[in-house]
């Protein structure tokens, strides 16, 4: 078992998460996505975002509209939908509970 | 100086110079590749090629149009390795292989494609001579041959390949196939990619192999100049292995007919090869040229098949005096051969034979014992090799002593007396350049024959004068054996008879140590009558326990007494020669074949 896959299953479901949050604060066009992941070092390379996206767009929980862009062609924005907000709001309790879970039981806390 | 391409991405146009461009190009069909069987794979690659197009142009912003190798790989760090693109599956962190981070690693990692570009049937070929770094050429004039040659295994491998090996229809996987630099995923994507190939394989051969036709005749122009390459290594290959086998028949006919004529003639001192062919040709130097003429005659066309075989096959030029001088050489050389071969064929023009007959004294018992005289004893210097029981004695005992060749070529053999005594009938042959000289050199020929009380003593030797020359020199005995009368063939006569003919059809070994009495249908063993109609014949005649002890061995130990001038008279033969045969069967032709068949 290497730690390696451990933390990349770690990150995988949580970024998923994440990725919603972030668009639950307004409507972003990949690259602003990008800015804040990478802000809080969630992703290294931008890459590993474009197929989430697609995939979490797929499921109904994104949408997004072409916008014209001034410096380029026309860029896809990205937002929630209904569906998205709902799976955000089921995922934000799941976290609590699981935030708590952690801090009970990992042993830095446990020691206190 | 570089070239710079124009690439379309996302809409923007870029101009890309040709390394940034065949780097970028393997990069996105790469991450493409990431993505086989991800259901909105042509989306995430818009997606991708969008942030790709928005990068350069940041990066471009106030600087030169072109894209640079630096800038690719500059995006490259920035979008992740296409490993990293696997779904969901973020890059592990920088401490992960860091060593595969950045631009595309260096690594060289080739892999077989099918080439479509230079492609006959499949390109399977051509993709391998890419991959090992071969001229298709050869490759294919390699497996003309080998399945010509019936190593017809190699196209069921040709087709699985075929099905197996994909084509290499874009640029990147073309790079890849020449061995450009590529980074590890490609190994995961050859197992991923490989499913789906082999269930895909077969109905996109079938399409390929239907679309053959139409290739062919779009490239004709281009595939007819290869064929006839083709054809012309192969003719190349086919005249150096006929001119390779040709040569090695001729010199194991050199070696092997000097050898065999030395070996005949080994016990002589005087009779060397030169010396030999002095014994047939007019001259000794006649002889020589003789040889010259005949062994250049084969040699230089020869040597012309290797010149010209190595000249399809690898394109070397021979210069023009060499094929001129050989052309001359191989013409000058009829005139010694046609002249040795003029002057041989005018003396052997005729035949001729001279008809003599011995006196005989009629055996007392009614049983005339055969034997051969003692070619050692006679000789004395040489014997001929009779040891091994074969019949092959044209050449052996050859030998030249007092100005007389000597050779034991003489044969006996037995047929019906028209009268009620014993005849010895001699003819001797000769051939000549007419039919006085072929009858004087008949008369010539000495010949030895003895008689001891019963016993008929034969020499297989027969001599002539050096003079006389080799002119076919040949004598035949014919014992003529009256009905009701009989021989016994003592073991030495094993040297002197040949091919007699019996009732029986026994062979010549197994008629040794036997008495054979004369009928009217031919000799017959009485001891050993014909098989009645109706039994089966069993093929072979086994001897007698009476018989056996005069079998070959003992027959041999006999022989080898040079001494010996009479043969123990055998005890057993005497009875058989008033015993009556038995009923006389005519027997079909097919019994006689059967039994033929059945001897060892």
């Amino acid at each position: 078992m290497k730690v390696e896959n451990t933390k990349a299953q770690m990150r995988k479901g949580v970024l998923e998460y994440c990725i919603l949050s972030v668009l639950a604060q307004g409507e972003l066009y990949p690259s602003d996505i990008i800015v804040k992941l990478k802000e809080a070092k969630l992703i290294v390379v931008e890459g590993t975002l474009y197929p989430l996206l697609t995939r979490l767009k797929d499921a109904g929980l994104l949408t997004y509209r072409w916008e014209e862009s001034r410096s380029g062609p026309p860029r896809k924005y990205y937002k929630l939908t209904t569906v998205g907000d709902k799976f955000l709001t089921e995922l934000d309790q799941t976290w609590d509970e699981l935030s708590q879970a952690v801090k009970k039981t990992t042993r830095k806390n446990a020691q206190r | 100086m570089k070239k710079t391409l124009t690439a379309n991405i996302n809409g923007t146009v870029f101009h890309i110079e040709e390394d940034a461009y065949d780097t970028l190009q393997r990069y996105l069909a790469n991450i493409r590749a990431q993505f086989a069987g991800t259901e909105g794979r042509d989306e995430i690659m818009s997606d991708i090629e969008a942030r790709i197009a928005e990068l350069f142009n940041e990066r471009l912003d106030g600087r030169s149009q072109v894209v640079t190798l630096a800038d690719v790989e500059h995006v490259a760090t920035i979008m992740g390795q296409p490993e990293d693109f696997a779904d969901g599956e973020p890059a592990a962190g920088p401490d992960s292989a860091p060593e595969e981070r950045g631009a595309p690693a260096k690594r060289t990692y080739k892999r077989f494609f099918r080439d479509p570009e230079d492609k006959w049937v499949g390109g399977v070929l051509g993709g391998l001579g890419a991959y090992i770094g071969m001229d298709p050429l050869w490759l294919r004039v390699a497996m003309i041959i080998l399945v010509l040659a019936s190593v017809g295994v190699l196209i069921p491998i040709y087709i699985l390949l075929w099905i197996l090996v994909p084509m290499a229809d874009n640029a990147p996987d073309r790079l890849q196939m020449r061995g450009e630099p590529v980074t590890v995923e490609n190994i995961k994507r050859v197992v991923e990619e490989g499913a789906e190939r082999v269930k895909d394989g077969s109905t996109r051969m079938a399409n390929e192999a239907r679309d053959i036709g139409k290739d062919w005749k779009r490239d004709a122009a281009q595939r007819k100049s290869q064929a006839a390459e083709i054809i012309s290594k192969l003719f190349g290959v086919a005249i150096i292995v006929v001119a390779f086998s040709m040569s090695l028949g001729l010199i194991t006919g050199l070696i092997g007919g000097t050898w065999g004529l030395w070996h005949a003639t080994w016990s002589s001192e005087d009779v060397g090869l030169l010396e030999l062919g002095g014994l047939f040709f007019n001259s000794q130097q006649q002889a020589l040229w003789f040889a010259i003429g005949v062994i250049a005659l084969m040699a230089i066309p020869l040597i012309g098949l290797f010149l010209a075989g190595f000249r399809l096959l690898l394109d070397t030029r021979t210069p023009k005096w060499l094929g001129w001088s050989l052309t001359l050489l191989w013409l000058a050389a009829w005139v010694p051969t046609m002249w040795g071969a003029a002057a041989l064929g005018k003396d052997f023009h005729r035949e001729n034979s001279v008809r003599t007959e011995e006196t005989l004294v009629q055996p007392q018992a009614g049983i005339l014992y055969l034997d051969a005289l003692n070619v050692a004893e006679e000789t004395e210097e040489w014997s001929v090799r009779f040891d091994d029981g074969g019949m092959d004695v044209d050449m052996n005992g050859l030998h030249v002593e007092n100005g007389n060749i000597f050779g034991a070529w003489a044969r006996l053999d037995v047929e019906r007396s028209a009268d009620s005594l014993f005849h010895l009938v001699v003819i001797r042959e000769a051939h000549g350049a007419t039919a006085k000289a072929a009858m004087a050199r008949a008369e010539e020929i000495q010949y030895r024959v003895e008689q001891q009380g019963d016993v008929l003593l034969v020499s297989p030797v027969v001599s002539f004068s050096v003079q006389d020359k080799f002119r076919a020199q040949d004598v035949h005995f014919t014992l003529h054996v009256p009905v009701g009368k009989s021989i016994f063939l003592r073991p030495g006569s094993r040297n002197v008879i040949y091919d007699i003919d019996n009732v029986t059809n026994t062979l010549d070994d197994d008629m040794i140590g036997r008495t054979w009495t004369m009928t009217n249908e031919g000799l017959e063993d009485p001891s050993k009558p014909r098989p009645m109609k109706n039994e089966v014949i069993k093929g072979e005649v086994t001897p007698s326990v009476t018989d056996s002890t005069l079998s070959k061995k003992v027959a041999a130990s006999v022989w080898r007494r040079p001494a010996r001038k009479t043969a123990p008279r055998p005890n057993h033969a005497t009875a058989a020669v008033t015993s009556t045969p038995v009923a006389r069967v005519e027997l079909p032709n097919v019994f006689k074949l059967l039994g033929l068949l059945g001897r060892p």
